[in-house]
């Protein structure tokens, strides 16, 4: 029983150590609090070897995890409120040189005023996911999902325009 | 440049996850969850902790009470309540262990943690509405008889009656009050929030 246990352990770290990135992305889309961060880091880690022995391999455990984190995420309880969809007062204008990585600083902070659902179909979507299987993970239709996903593309583009357009008015 | 772009820059600055040890993790999964289901089976197994405690203080005062056959009912319906209470209690248990898995989707994770933690509330208080009538009625009954007064006697003598209709009228409703406050002001914020979810789901 204890090889059992040990052997799948290590299955379980391995998988979890090549797939770190999507525990860490959605912990910085959804928590702002560092020691929340560190707390949900841990958490969803918990979760997921719960829920390890259950894994099947009908998803790629990619999938998997970014469902158990999602979960994990989203029926926790939170200290913290939803940030607003304005751009943080302090940020300048993107710097020279330096202006595709602001821009992408803004994408972050766009995705995050979304509200939580909207920002999960998003994600998903960025990471490559279908819409069947946005669906799948999130219990939404696939036919809700296209529509809000087009929605959100609209309301991220229409953001960050607007934050450009004010970025360069201040240059 | 478009959100696919931008994105790919982000996974490889803000997003870009630090290594992440074996050790870290070994730790992480060793270690108790802190999620609200959890949270609500440590409280459940505190209760169950007491009524395993007054179960064998039940059967105790059984056996003390023998052969008086007044004081033997009013410690067997004790024993009988607190034998109700675990029930229950060890049945929230177990569909909390059922639930707490979070590999489904997210509609139904946060449909079935809305519905649970609804659910582990009411109980609660319903237990809190009988839990505490009971055992002051019991108690006092109890207390009486020992003294050697016969139910029959206790219940026509007005100033027992009276101690017994105010505890019951007002104590009891006062507390059970008191468990509804605690648990909107411990739960209420988190339902609002699955509430809220679940409404962008739909």
């Amino acid at each position: 029983m204890a090889i059992i246990r040990m052997t799948l352990e290590q299955e379980f770290v391995k998988l979890v150590q090549q797939h770190a990135g999507i525990i860490f992305k959605v912990i910085q889309l959804y928590v702002d609090h560092p020691e929340e961060r560190r707390d949900m880091h841990q958490e969803i880690l918990l979760q997921a070897w719960k829920s390890y022995a259950n894994f099947r391999g009908h998803s790629a455990f990619s999938t998997w995890l970014y469902r158990i984190a999602l979960n994990t995420v989203l029926t926790f309880r939170r200290r913290q409120r939803l940030p607003t969809a304005d751009p943080p007062p302090h940020w300048d204008p993107p710097a020279p040189g330096g202006a595709a990585r602001e821009e992408s600083e803004w994408l972050l902070q766009a995705i995050r005023a979304l509200n939580e659902v909207e920002r999960i179909i998003i994600t998903l979507h960025l990471d490559g996911y279908s819409n069947e299987e946005i669906a799948t993970i999130t219990g939404l239709n696939r036919n809700a999902t296209a529509v809000r996903l087009h929605r959100i593309k609209q309301t991220l583009t229409t953001t960050l325009q607007k934050w450009s357009n004010r970025s360069s008015e201040k240059i | 440049m478009n959100l696919q772009e931008q994105w790919q820059l982000l996974q490889n600055k803000s997003l870009l996850a630090p290594e992440l040890s074996a050790e870290a993790i070994r730790e992480a999964i060793r270690r108790d969850s802190q999620g609200p289901i959890h949270a609500l089976q440590r409280a459940l197994r505190v209760r169950l902790f007491f009524v395993g405690f007054f179960l064998a203080a039940g059967g105790i005062l059984v056996g003390l009470s023998w052969p008086n056959a007044q004081l033997m009912m009013l410690a067997g319906g004790m024993l009988g309540y607190y034998l109700l209470a675990g029930g229950i209690t060890w049945g929230q248990l177990l569909v909390l262990q059922r639930s707490a898995g979070l590999d489904r989707n997210l509609r139904q994770t946060l449909e079935i943690y809305y519905r649970v933690i609804r659910r582990a509330m009411l109980l609660d208080e319903i237990i809190g509405l009988f839990m505490y009538p009971i055992a002051i009625g019991i108690g006092f009954f109890y207390a009486q008889v020992q003294h050697g007064d016969p139910i029959v006697d206790v219940l026509q003598n007005p100033r027992d009656l009276l101690i017994l209709l105010v505890v019951i009228l007002v104590i009891s409703p006062f507390l059970h009050i008191f468990t509804r406050w605690a648990n909107r002001r411990t739960f209420s914020n988190y339902l609002a929030q699955l509430r809220q979810n679940l409404e962008l789901l739909r």
